[in-house]
């Protein structure tokens, strides 16, 4: 019964991730027009008359471009978010209830180094390209404080399985005893995003950066994909820090997506209030000041839990 | 397909400022946003190619082949008075919204029309109709700003068509061998100083080589030095987006059309705590450190200084126009840095479209000289 109910979810768990990402676009899209003095509603709405748009455009060809790669890089973003959300348990529903999911979502977040510079070299062009170089710069400050940042829960769970980890966050949720990883988490999902303050792989200074080349279908796979990204960010947030369905009187499963909207929220509201971060300054700060403070939250959380056996 | 013909449709705009039509641009910015249409960042996501002003032959040349790299459906005018442009965003929605003249004319490029509306598969364009100067000028998105030469191809590819030659290797500051690419910035790129050019040699994202010029530099007036809250204002804006904080561009730019629009009293209103917000910002003083524009100056402070000549002016002061640095001084400026460091300080430049040494005849000649 069970394994019906997953593999039907596991069906529709793309729609519901789409659907939340043209929620975020259309969020953004607000505040976006908020600040320019453009009625909201126009925001409001832009995602969808964007869609119609790019689907009635040609889409462009560029000479001596690696298509298959390029392509690859573009269609691969909602892939790997779609992938990342099979572990994501939802009430009694996780298509993927594997007992390594907590690595599941690390190897789907690497797979973005990849794709998000296939997108920018496949192009063969300047500024895509140098896109490519900054989101792989960007990559080499998250990566390694997100991979710790990870490891936090598990630890504190004594194990990679989701189910496990959401079930050791009664009564304290994992944001609350370790913060600074799931501070670092969560600008490590905007950053694998390539979104708000961490959009300088798509900088305005060279002209899109990876969107550039894009257009008609091709582009819009990619912003999609880039919403979905954030989507599961906040999604996978829930099991790890924010203790899953866990909650009064609604189900669990509406827990879940409540936390999530909120989480994407705020997301979306400090992204907007911050300025981008220079990528080499972005460097400076991963290795200098983040990394050593997800270590100590490592530690901490290590010896609480040795305690906590013992 | 009532969302794909919806004629209230934002439209993605490519602005083309043809120097000395600052004004006319910053209006027509004004009336674009305040009808919810969105400034394009690049050719490939734009429908609608709008010039601002008339423009020069080697302009025309450039124009011509951003416009060859657009998508369909897409819409070309140039706007020469300011009577215009309450009408150009309504033609703009019809014509791209005629399917049957956008498929004639994509049919024209050869363009196989019925897959405007499809997921048809890639477009090539044929080889066949078009001379090779022409046929590379369709096809070269590699430079999708610009001019280039054939010697400059900045190809990286190994199945590389046409037969270019693969990019040589250098090392780069960390020693790191990286691809070397010539590549021409402007004179059509988002935020950047209009009709100025600046060929680069990139080695990875770092400038090891540049010089600069200003395209049909014999044939436009001297552009006057802009001065005003509204330019002060597009200065500061531009100097923001670049640095990538949109949201803050976006508030500055709305002060700017504020004022551009005789809504001065507004302006005021938003001017002090737009200042504020920018001056506090840890996070900006510290992303922008180490820019230098000159020795005593950074980017911050030329931002800052920005913002408060905007003030003056929105309160009735007087206040010192910016100093212009003439286009020739560019290339030191720029060289040894990465692009996006150099984005940031050419944004916070007035360049002034002339080398110092100021004379017709050694304009001539300087234009092409190599900075080294």
């Amino acid at each position: 019964m069970v394994d019906v109910g997953n593999a039907l979810w596991a069906l529709v768990l793309p729609g519901v991730v789409l659907v939340l990402a043209i929620l975020a676009a259309s969020g953004n899209a607000a505040l976006a027009a908020r600040d320019r003095g453009i009625p909201v509603h126009v925001g409001v709405l832009s995602p969808f008359r964007e869609t119609g748009r790019l689907l009635r455009q040609q889409r462009r060809s560029v000479l001596g471009a690696d298509s298959l790669l390029w392509r690859i890089g573009g269609s691969g973003l909602a892939v790997a978010a779609f992938l990342a959300a099979l572990a994501v348990p939802v009430g009694a529903l996780v298509p993927l209830d594997i007992p390594v999911g907590v690595v599941w979502f690390n190897a789907v977040d690497v797979s973005l180094w990849a794709l998000w510079w296939l997108l920018g070299w496949g192009g063969n062009s300047v500024h895509p390209l140098i896109g490519g170089y900054r989101f792989l710069a960007q990559a080499l400050a998250y990566e390694i404080p997100l991979m710790f940042a990870l490891t936090a829960p598990a630890i504190g769970a004594q194990s990679l399985r989701l189910t496990d980890v959401v079930a050791a966050q009664q009564p304290i949720w994992f944001a609350l005893t370790m913060p600074v990883a799931f501070i670092v988490y969560c600008a490590s999902v905007t950053a694998f995003s390539a979104w708000g303050p961490f959009a300088f792989p798509a900088g305005t200074d060279i002209a899109g950066g990876v969107l550039g080349e894009l257009s008609g279908v091709d582009r819009l796979l990619v912003l999609a994909g880039r919403w979905c990204l954030l989507v599961v960010g906040a999604a996978f947030a829930v099991p790890m820090f924010l203790g899953g369905g866990a909650g009064p009187l609604l189900p669990s499963a509406l827990w879940v997506l409540l936390k999530t909207c909120l989480l994407l929220a705020v997301f979306l509201l400090l992204g907007h209030a911050m300025p981008a971060i220079r990528p080499q300054r972005l460097a400076e700060l991963g290795w200098v000041v983040v990394l050593p403070l997800v270590l100590l939250q490592l530690l901490v959380t290590s010896v609480l839990a040795v305690m906590g056996k013992g | 397909m009532g969302v794909t013909t919806d004629r209230r449709r934002p439209l993605h705009v490519l602005l083309v400022e043809v120097p000395g039509n600052g004004a006319a641009r910053i209006a027509l910015e004004a009336a674009a946003a305040s009808a919810g249409h969105v400034l394009a960042t690049h050719p490939a996501e734009s429908d609608v190619l709008l010039v601002c002003g008339t423009p020069g032959p080697e302009m025309r040349t450039v124009i011509d082949r951003v416009w060859d790299q657009m998508p369909y459906p897409k819409h070309r005018a140039a706007l020469t008075s300011p009577d215009e442009i309450g009408t150009v965003f309504t033609t703009a929605q019809d014509s791209l919204t005629d399917r049957r003249a956008q498929r004639s004319a994509a049919r024209e490029d050869g363009i196989d029309g019925r897959h405007l509306a499809e997921d048809g598969p890639d477009h090539e364009h044929p080889n066949d109709e078009h001379p090779d100067d022409t046929d590379e000028s369709m096809h070269e998105h590699d430079m999708p700003m610009g001019g280039h030469d054939h010697m400059s191809m900045d190809h990286m590819s190994m199945s590389g068509p046409g037969g270019y030659p693969l990019a040589d290797g250098a090392d780069d500051r960390d020693g790191l061998e990286m691809d070397v690419l010539h590549r021409r910035l402007g004179p059509i790129l988002p935020v950047w100083p209009a009709g100025v050019i600046l060929d680069v040699t990139l080695t990875g994202d770092t400038i090891t080589d540049a010089s600069a010029s200003v395209i049909d530099v014999d044939d436009h007036k001297r552009g006057e030095p802009q001065s005003g809250a509204a330019s002060a204002l597009d200065q500061a804006a531009q100097i923001l987006a670049v640095a990538g904080w949109d949201a803050v561009a976006a508030r500055t730019l709305r002060v700017r059309d504020l004022a551009v629009t005789g809504r001065r009293d507004q302006a005021r209103e938003r001017i002090r705590p737009l200042r504020r917000r920018i001056e506090r910002s840890v996070m900006l003083r510290w992303s922008l450190r180490g820019l230098q524009v000159r020795p005593d100056i950074d980017v911050r402070t030329v931002l800052l200084t920005r913002l408060e000549r905007a003030d003056a002016a929105l309160n009735g002061r007087q206040f010192e126009p910016e100093p212009a640095t003439p286009v020739d001084e560019i290339p030191s400026l720029v060289k040894g840095r990465d692009i996006g460091s150099a984005r940031l300080i050419i944004a916070a430049l007035t360049v002034f479209p002339m080398p110092r040494a100021d004379s017709a005849d050694e304009v001539g000649t300087t234009r092409r000289h190599q900075h080294g």
